[in-house]
C-alpha cells in the first residue's frame, strides 16, 4: 500500500464519520430517546423532547403524532386527574396510559402549534386542532381555542368532509358554553344546511345544542353560575365544572351528561336553561389543582333543587389542608392517653377526630371524638379503644372470617393506626379537613400514623388473632367473670356476641344484653346506648328506651346522631305519643341532609294536623335524597297524589281514614299494614302507606 | 585483419548507434527526477507514492474502537444535557392512599422508610 492509499483510506473512514454524525447519529439519538422515554428514564421526556425540536418534516410530525397526540384527549371536558363529588372524590385517568407522557400546557401549546400550521392535513391535524383547543380551554383562553378548530378547518381537504363537520360542531359548542348564542347558532344553521346522515353522531349532537340554546335563551329556566377560587382569592382556572342530576351521580362522569363545562381566566363557570331537578356541582382538577387543597363538601350537604327560574349562584371555595402536630410520624404512644393536636382553623367553632384502623386494601374509619372545640385534646386510651368500628372480612381457606385486626380495633397493640381532623364552623358546614391529596414535600407534611403499645395482648386477644372467635369468646367472658374491671374482655364479648347475631342475620339478642348494660356507663362513645335503643325498642320496653335515649342525649351533650334521633321519634309515634315523636323527627330532620327520614316525618305532621297542606310543601323543600336514581319515594308526588284523591264533598271522611291508616303505617306491624292494605280502596293512599313502611 | 580496440570500440559504437537511433527515451528526465529527486514538488511526489506495509489488523481494530469510544461518548452527553429531574416521570408513579391521604407511591415509601429509621435511632 502506498501513501496515497492510506490516505484516501482515512478520507474515506472520514467522510463516513461525517454521514454517520448527520445522518445516522440523529435516528440513533431517536431511537434511544424513544427508548429511555418509553422506559421511563430519568431524562426521557427532555431527550423527548430534545430530539423532536432537532427533527423537522416528516419525522417530526411522527413523533409529535406517537407521543403527544395518540394519547391526548380531544376535547374531552371530563378528562381530569381528579373529580370531586359532594363528599366523595375519586382519582380518574391516572394510569390509563402508562406511557402517556405529562406533558405540560405549554409544551402541548408549542407542539401541537407547530403541527397544526405544518404537518399534513389528515385525521391527526383534526385531532391536533382539538387537543390545542383543550389546552387554550383549561386556560380560559376561548378565542384561541376557536382560532385553532377554525384553522385546522382550513386546512382539511375536501375528503375530510365529516372530520370538517365535526370541528364546526366543536366550535359551536365552544360557543354555546361561552354563551356566544348567535355564533353558536350560525354554526349549526351552516351545518345544518349540509348534508348530514339522519341519527348519525353529528345529527345527534346538533339537535341537542339547538335544544340547549333554546333552553338556555329562555329566561324563564333555571340558571346555576359561580365562581371557582382557593381561600386565597386565586380563581381557579380550567377546572372542569359538572352539574349532575341526582340520576346520574351514581355513575361516573360522561359526557354525554348535558351540563358540563369548565372554568374561565377568573375562575367562573355558568350553565343556563337548566332544567328542573335534583344536581350536584363536581368539580374536575389535575393534581397540580387539588395537591394540598380540598373541596370541603360532605355527602347530601351540597343539593341543588331547581324547580324552574331560579338564578342560583354556588361558589365553591378549596380550603388548605389542616397540618397535623401530633401524634405523628408513627409515634410509639405507651401511656395512658393521648395528645392530638393540629393547626388551628380560622373560623372553626368544633372540630371532629376520626381514627382508622388499617386493612390489607382500605381502612376502617371511626369517629374518636366530635365537637373538639380546641385545636388539641388528650384523650385516655379507654376511649380510644371503644370507639365503634366496622369489621372486615378475609379469606381463610375457601371461608369468610371476620377479620380479628378489626375487631380488636385500637386495642391491637401491632396495628398501625392513622387519625384525621375535620374543622366545622358554628352551623355545623364543613370548613376543611387533613385528609387530601399530599403530592409533593411541601404538602405532604406528617404522617398521620401511630402505634398504641400501652397494653399487651391477653390470652383471649391471641385465640382471636388465630382465628379462633368462638374459643376467644369463652376466653373473654372466662376472663371478665374473674374480673368485673376488665373492660376489653367485657367490649370485646359485646363485638362478638354483635357479629354472630350479624352472621344470623339477627339483631342484638337477649343475651348481649346483660353485657351492653354494664358497659354502658362506660362506653363515651354512645354506641352500646343505641345498641340498648334499639334493643329495647324491639321488644317494646319503653321506660328502658327512655332511660337510654335520655343517658345518651346527656352523654353527646344534646348531639345525638340524627339517624338514631329519629329512629327514637318512630319508637315514639308507635307508642302514640305523637307530639314528641314529631318533636324529635323534626330535630332529626334538621341535621340530616339526606333527608332520609323526611317521609316519617310528614306523615307524624299529617296525623298531628289532619291536613295535607304543611306535609305538601316540606316534601317539596326537602326531597328524600337518593344516590340510584330511583331509590327513594317521591313524597311530593305522594302527597300530591292524596291531595287529589281527597278533594270532593268526601274529604272529612277521606282525611280521618288516612289518620287510622297513618297508625297502621307507625305500628311498624307487618301482618296489620298487610291486612290494612287488603282492604284499602284508595290508591293513592295505598301508595304513601307502603312508602312509610318501607322507611328503613 | 586485425583492429586496434580503440578502432574495435568505435565500430561497435558507431553500430549501436546506428541500430537504436530510431530509439529514444521520452520520460528521461522524469526518471532521473524519480530516482534522484532535486526539487520539492519531486519529494512530495516521491513521498506520495512511497510503499508502506502496515499491519492492518490492529489498526482495523483500532480505529473501531475509537469510533466506538466517540460515538458512545456523544450519545452520553445527549442524556447528560438534558436538566436533572429530582423525582421519576409522572407516567412512572402510582397513587397510593394510605392514612386517609393520597400520595405518590415512591414519595409515601421514602418517607415511611424516614420516619422508621428516625425512630429506630
Amino acid at each position: 500500500m502506498k501513501v496515497k492509499h492510506l490516505v484516501a483510506l482515512i478520507a474515506a473512514l472520514g467522510a463516513s464519520f461525517i454521514l454517520l454524525q448527520l445522518v445516522v447519529m440523529p435516528k440513533l439519538e431517536v431511537v434511544m430517546a424513544k427508548k429511555n422515554f418509553e422506559q421511563g428514564a430519568v431524562n426521557g421526556k427532555s431527550d423527548l423532547l430534545q430530539v423532536i425540536d432537532n427533527s423537522s418534516g416528516d419525522d417530526k410530525w411522527a413523533l409529535i403524532q406517537q407521543y403527544m397526540i395518540e394519547n391526548g384527549s380531544d376535547l374531552d371536558t371530563t378528562n381530569f386527574n381528579v373529580i370531586v363529588g359532594d363528599g366523595n372524590f375519586y382519582t380518574s385517568m391516572v394510569t390509563s396510559y402508562p406511557e402517556q407522557p405529562d406533558w405540560t400546557r405549554d409544551e402541548k401549546i408549542k407542539y401541537l402549534k407547530d403541527y397544526l400550521n405544518g404537518a399534513p392535513a389528515d385525521g391527526y391535524l383534526v385531532r391536533a386542532a382539538k387537543q390545542l383547543a383543550l389546552v387554550y380551554l383549561t386556560q380560559g383562553q376561548t378565542a384561541e381555542a376557536l382560532r385553532a378548530l377554525e384553522q385546522a378547518e382550513q386546512r382539511l381537504p375536501r375528503s375530510y368532509d365529516n372530520q370538517n363537520k365535526e370541528l364546526k360542531l366543536a366550535r359551536a359548542r365552544i360557543y354555546v358554553n361561552a354563551n356566544a348564542m348567535d355564533a353558536a347558532e350560525r354554526l349549526l344553521d351552516e351545518l345544518s344546511q349540509s348534508s348530514i346522515p339522519k341519527a348519525s353522531y353529528l345529527s345527534d349532537n346538533i339537535a341537542k345544542l339547538k335544544s340547549q340554546i333554546v333552553d338556555q335563551r329562555n329566561d324563564t329556566a333555571s340558571s346555576v353560575s359561580g365562581t371557582i377560587r382557593r381561600s386565597d382569592g386565586t380563581p381557579m382556572t380550567g377546572i372542569g365544572v359538572f352539574l349532575r342530576d341526582s340520576k346520574e351521580v351514581y355513575h361516573s362522569l360522561t359526557e354525554e351528561e348535558p351540563y358540563l363545562t369548565m372554568t374561565d381566566s377568573e375562575g367562573r363557570f355558568s350553565f343556563k336553561g337548566v332544567v328542573p331537578g335534583s344536581y350536584l356541582i363536581y368539580i374536575g382538577m389535575n393534581f397540580d389543582q387539588i395537591d394540598g387543597w380540598t373541596r370541603p363538601t360532605q355527602s347530601d350537604t351540597e343539593w341543588i333543587d331547581l324547580r324552574g327560574g331560579e338564578q342560583l349562584t354556588r361558589d365553591i371555595t378549596l380550603q388548605p389542608l389542616i397540618q397535623l402536630h401530633a401524634p405523628v410520624d408513627e409515634q410509639v404512644i405507651t401511656g395512658k392517653t393521648v395528645k392530638f393536636g393540629w393547626d388551628a382553623v380560622k373560623g372553626a367553632a368544633y372540630y371532629n377526630l376520626n381514627g382508622t384502623l388499617p386493612l390489607k386494601n382500605g381502612s376502617v374509619a371511626s369517629t374518636l371524638k366530635d365537637h373538639i372545640e380546641s385545636n388539641s385534646i388528650e384523650l385516655p386510651l379507654e376511649t380510644l379503644y371503644s370507639a365503634a368500628s366496622g369489621y372486615s372480612y378475609k379469606t381463610v381457606g375457601d371461608k369468610e372470617v371476620p377479620d380479628p385486626t378489626t375487631l380488636l380495633g385500637f386495642a391491637n397493640p401491632s396495628s398501625r393506626f392513622s387519625w384525621n381532623v375535620e374543622a366545622y364552623d358554628a352551623n355545623g358546614k364543613l370548613l376543611t379537613r387533613s385528609s387530601g391529596y399530599r403530592l409533593n414535600e411541601k404538602t405532604m407534611g406528617h404522617l398521620p400514623f401511630f402505634y398504641l403499645k400501652e397494653r399487651t395482648l391477653t390470652e383471649a386477644d391471641q385465640l382471636l388473632l388465630a382465628d379462633r372467635m368462638d374459643e376467644a369468646l369463652l376466653a373473654y367472658q372466662a376472663a371478665y367473670e374473674r374480673d368485673e374491671q376488665d373492660k376489653h374482655s367485657l367490649r370485646m364479648i359485646v363485638k362478638l356476641l354483635g357479629v354472630k347475631a350479624a352472621e344470623k342475620k339477627q339483631p342484638l339478642g337477649a343475651d348481649s344484653v346483660p353485657y351492653l348494660e354494664k358497659l354502658a356507663g362506660a362506653d363515651d362513645s354512645g354506641n352500646t346506648l343505641s345498641s340498648l335503643i334499639d334493643y329495647y325498642g324491639r321488644i317494646g320496653d319503653w321506660s328502658q328506651v327512655d332511660r337510654y335515649y335520655s343517658m345518651l342525649n346527656e352523654m353527646k351533650h344534646g348531639w345525638v346522631p340524627s339517624y338514631t334521633q329519629a329512629q327514637y321519634g318512630r319508637l315514639l309515634l308507635k307508642q302514640g305519643r305523637f307530639q314528641e315523636g314529631v318533636e324529635q323527627l323534626r330535630q332529626a330532620q334538621a341535621n340530616d341532609p339526606s333527608n332520609r327520614f323526611i317521609g316519617v316525618y310528614i306523615a307524624s305532621l299529617i296525623y298531628m294536623s289532619g291536613t295535607l297542606d304543611q306535609a305538601e310543601e316540606l316534601a317539596g323543600l326537602y326531597p328524600e335524597r337518593s344516590y340510584y336514581g330511583q331509590g327513594s319515594p317521591d313524597w311530593s308526588r305522594l302527597v300530591q297524589g292524596m291531595s287529589v284523591e281527597s278533594q270532593g264533598p268526601n274529604k272529612e271522611t277521606y282525611l280521618s281514614e288516612l289518620r287510622e291508616a297513618l297508625r297502621v303505617g307507625f305500628s311498624g306491624d307487618q301482618h296489620h299494614i298487610d291486612d290494612w292494605m287488603a282492604d284499602a280502596e284508595s290508591p293513592a293512599m295505598k301508595a304513601f302507606i307502603r312508602a312509610l313502611s318501607e322507611v328503613d | 585483419m586485425r583492429m586496434k580496440p580503440g578502432q574495435e570500440q568505435e565500430r561497435i559504437r558507431a553500430k549501436l548507434e546506428e541500430e537504436l537511433g530510431e530509439l529514444h527515451f521520452l520520460k528521461s528526465a522524469e526518471v532521473v527526477a524519480r530516482t534522484h529527486p532535486r526539487s520539492l514538488w519531486s519529494k512530495l511526489r516521491a513521498l506520495w507514492n512511497y510503499e508502506l506495509e502496515l499491519p492492518l489488523i490492529p489498526i482495523g481494530t483500532g480505529l473501531v474502537v475509537l469510533l466506538a469510544i466517540v460515538l458512545a461518548a456523544q450519545l452520553q452527553d445527549t442524556a447528560d444535557q438534558a436538566e436533572p429531574t429530582s423525582s421519576l416521570p409522572r407516567t412512572e408513579r402510582q397513587l397510593v392512599v394510605a392514612g386517609g391521604n393520597t400520595y405518590w407511591k415512591d414519595d409515601y415509601e421514602r418517607a415511611v422508610a424516614d420516619v422508621e429509621i428516625k425512630n429506630e435511632s
